[in-house]
């Protein structure tokens, strides 16, 4: 059981695919909608599709962002897209307040080499040493999304990737906070290398 | 950046098929099994459009469509049948990444304007399936009726993407099931016109084919035939380029 993995639910995006993929890399997952839903509390992934604002609303509406921020010490944390979006102060795309565990703020991709939304797989440059890149091949893994994550300090960025020649942060990490703006859920094999060491992380 | 190759599978009345100029459906097999070995062999996306649905007046197989997105641990997009934003969040809570629409579109445009908003125009798609004209023009197909849309690319190409369509998907009608090579004056003619990714669908028969169309400025490149054919001869064999032949499609 100390390996249960819980997915936060804010609602605005389905969790259904990151609990596939961890069921069927063989770890167990349960979806919390609310804090008090919470059965250990140890490993948590925050998913998010879709808009920050909507996102940041329901972080807070929902009781998390008081929750996370108070627990920051029992926690390891994945933030995935709009999650990792979510870990830092706020965001161009929306309102709201974000957990504030990244010093960072979400901002638009400005580029006119290539299109925007960001959709397709990349190449990651590894930075500093991160449980999740762990034996993963840094081949290839799929991004889709507008905005990214600008980090306030340099050593907070794990892997970056490159687009529209620019250099993004691809995992971004502190301590027991990791987040990441590609879909390990959607990214098949290596995908599912970066999340078997989440779940394997001993917390 | 790697380009993508895109897998787009037809599915007809629970079906999967394989057309040839949009006509003379042929039967492939089980869906949830195609989808599964497509899946296995890590395909860069999957396109799975119901061609049935709007044709016969219905909404999404939603039982089938649920079952197939429990398949995919990559990037899936679902079409076909998709009448308002109600169909297309229970198609986002399966699983899927992107919905795609095409008549729905043309009834009610504001359809796209509100799935962008609800989720982000990253998980939007506008599906068109294009005929050349007699002057080399390209004229909107409506694949529902057989016949002409009567609407112009461009203007299309553009409120869409003012809509928040985030992908077109552009279907060569001349090219569908020929193997013979995408339409590359319509690559040209959408990549001049289209500021969001897209994907040119039609002839693909060939890994050089698909390089082809990357170098005219097409974002991704979709197939049937080329993924569900052995050959020319057109035994049925599921098959994907291998990782390192996918490099070669890297811009």
């Amino acid at each position: 059981m100390s390996n249960l993995i819980e997915i936060i639910d804010l609602e605005v995006c389905n969790v259904i695919s990151i609990s596939n993929m961890i069921e069927n890399i063989g770890f167990e997952t349960k979806v919390v909608k609310k804090p008090s839903s919470l059965e250990l509390g140890k490993k948590l992934i925050l998913p998010g599709v879709g808009s920050f604002g909507p996102a940041a609303k329901r972080l807070k509406d929902l009781g998390w962002l008081s929750y996370l921020k108070s627990n920051q010490d029992d926690f390891s944390l994945l933030g995935i897209c709009i999650g990792m979006h979510l870990l830092g102060n706020g965001s161009e795309e929306g309102p709201g307040e974000g957990l504030g565990f990244i010093d960072a703020t979400v901002k638009l991709i400005s580029t006119t080499l290539s299109p925007v939304p960001h959709m397709g797989w990349e190449e990651l440059q590894s930075l500093k040493s991160n449980f999740s890149l762990n034996q993963v091949e840094l081949s290839k893994f799929y991004f889709s999304h507008s905005y990214f994550m600008e980090c306030e300090n340099d050593d907070d960025v794990a892997a970056t990737f490159s687009y529209g020649g620019q250099i993004f942060p691809a995992i971004v990490s502190k301590e027991n906070i990791t987040g990441i703006q590609f879909h390990p859920e959607k990214s098949h094999r290596h995908g599912a290398s970066l999340l078997r060491n989440f779940a394997e992380l001993n917390v | 950046m790697y380009k993508r190759l895109t897998p787009v599978l037809l599915i007809e009345n629970g079906r999967t098929v394989k057309s040839i100029k949009f006509k003379d459906n042929r039967y492939l097999g089980d869906p949830v099994n195609i989808v599964r070995i497509f899946n296995s062999k890590e395909v860069d996306e999957i396109v799975i459009l119901d061609i049935s649905a709007s044709k016969n007046h219905q909404g999404p197989d939603f039982d089938l469509v649920k079952s197939l997105a429990e398949e995919c641990f990559i990037p899936c997009a679902y079409g076909g049948g998709i009448r308002d934003v109600k169909d297309a969040t229970r198609i986002f809570e399966f699983g899927y990444d992107k919905i795609v629409l095409q008549n729905s579109f043309f009834l009610n445009r504001n359809i796209l304007f509100q799935i962008s908003q609800l989720r982000g125009s990253q998980s939007v798609s506008l599906s068109l399936d294009v005929q050349t004209g007699e002057e080399g023009d390209f004229l909107l197909y409506d694949y529902a009726i057989g016949g002409p849309r009567n609407q112009d690319l461009s203007e299309v190409i553009q409120s869409a993407v003012e809509l928040g369509c985030g992908e077109i998907i552009i279907n060569s009608v001349d090219r569908d099931g020929c193997m013979n090579g995408l339409d590359l004056n319509l690559v040209d003619f959408v990549s001049r016109k289209c500021k969001v990714p897209f994907t040119v669908v039609g002839g693909l028969g060939t890994l050089d084919h698909a390089n082809q169309a990357i170098d005219h400025g097409a974002d991704a490149v979709g197939g049937g035939s080329f993924f569900v054919y052995k050959s020319k001869t057109k035994g049925i064999l599921i098959s994907y380029p291998s990782q390192s032949l996918i490099k070669t499609v890297k811009s």
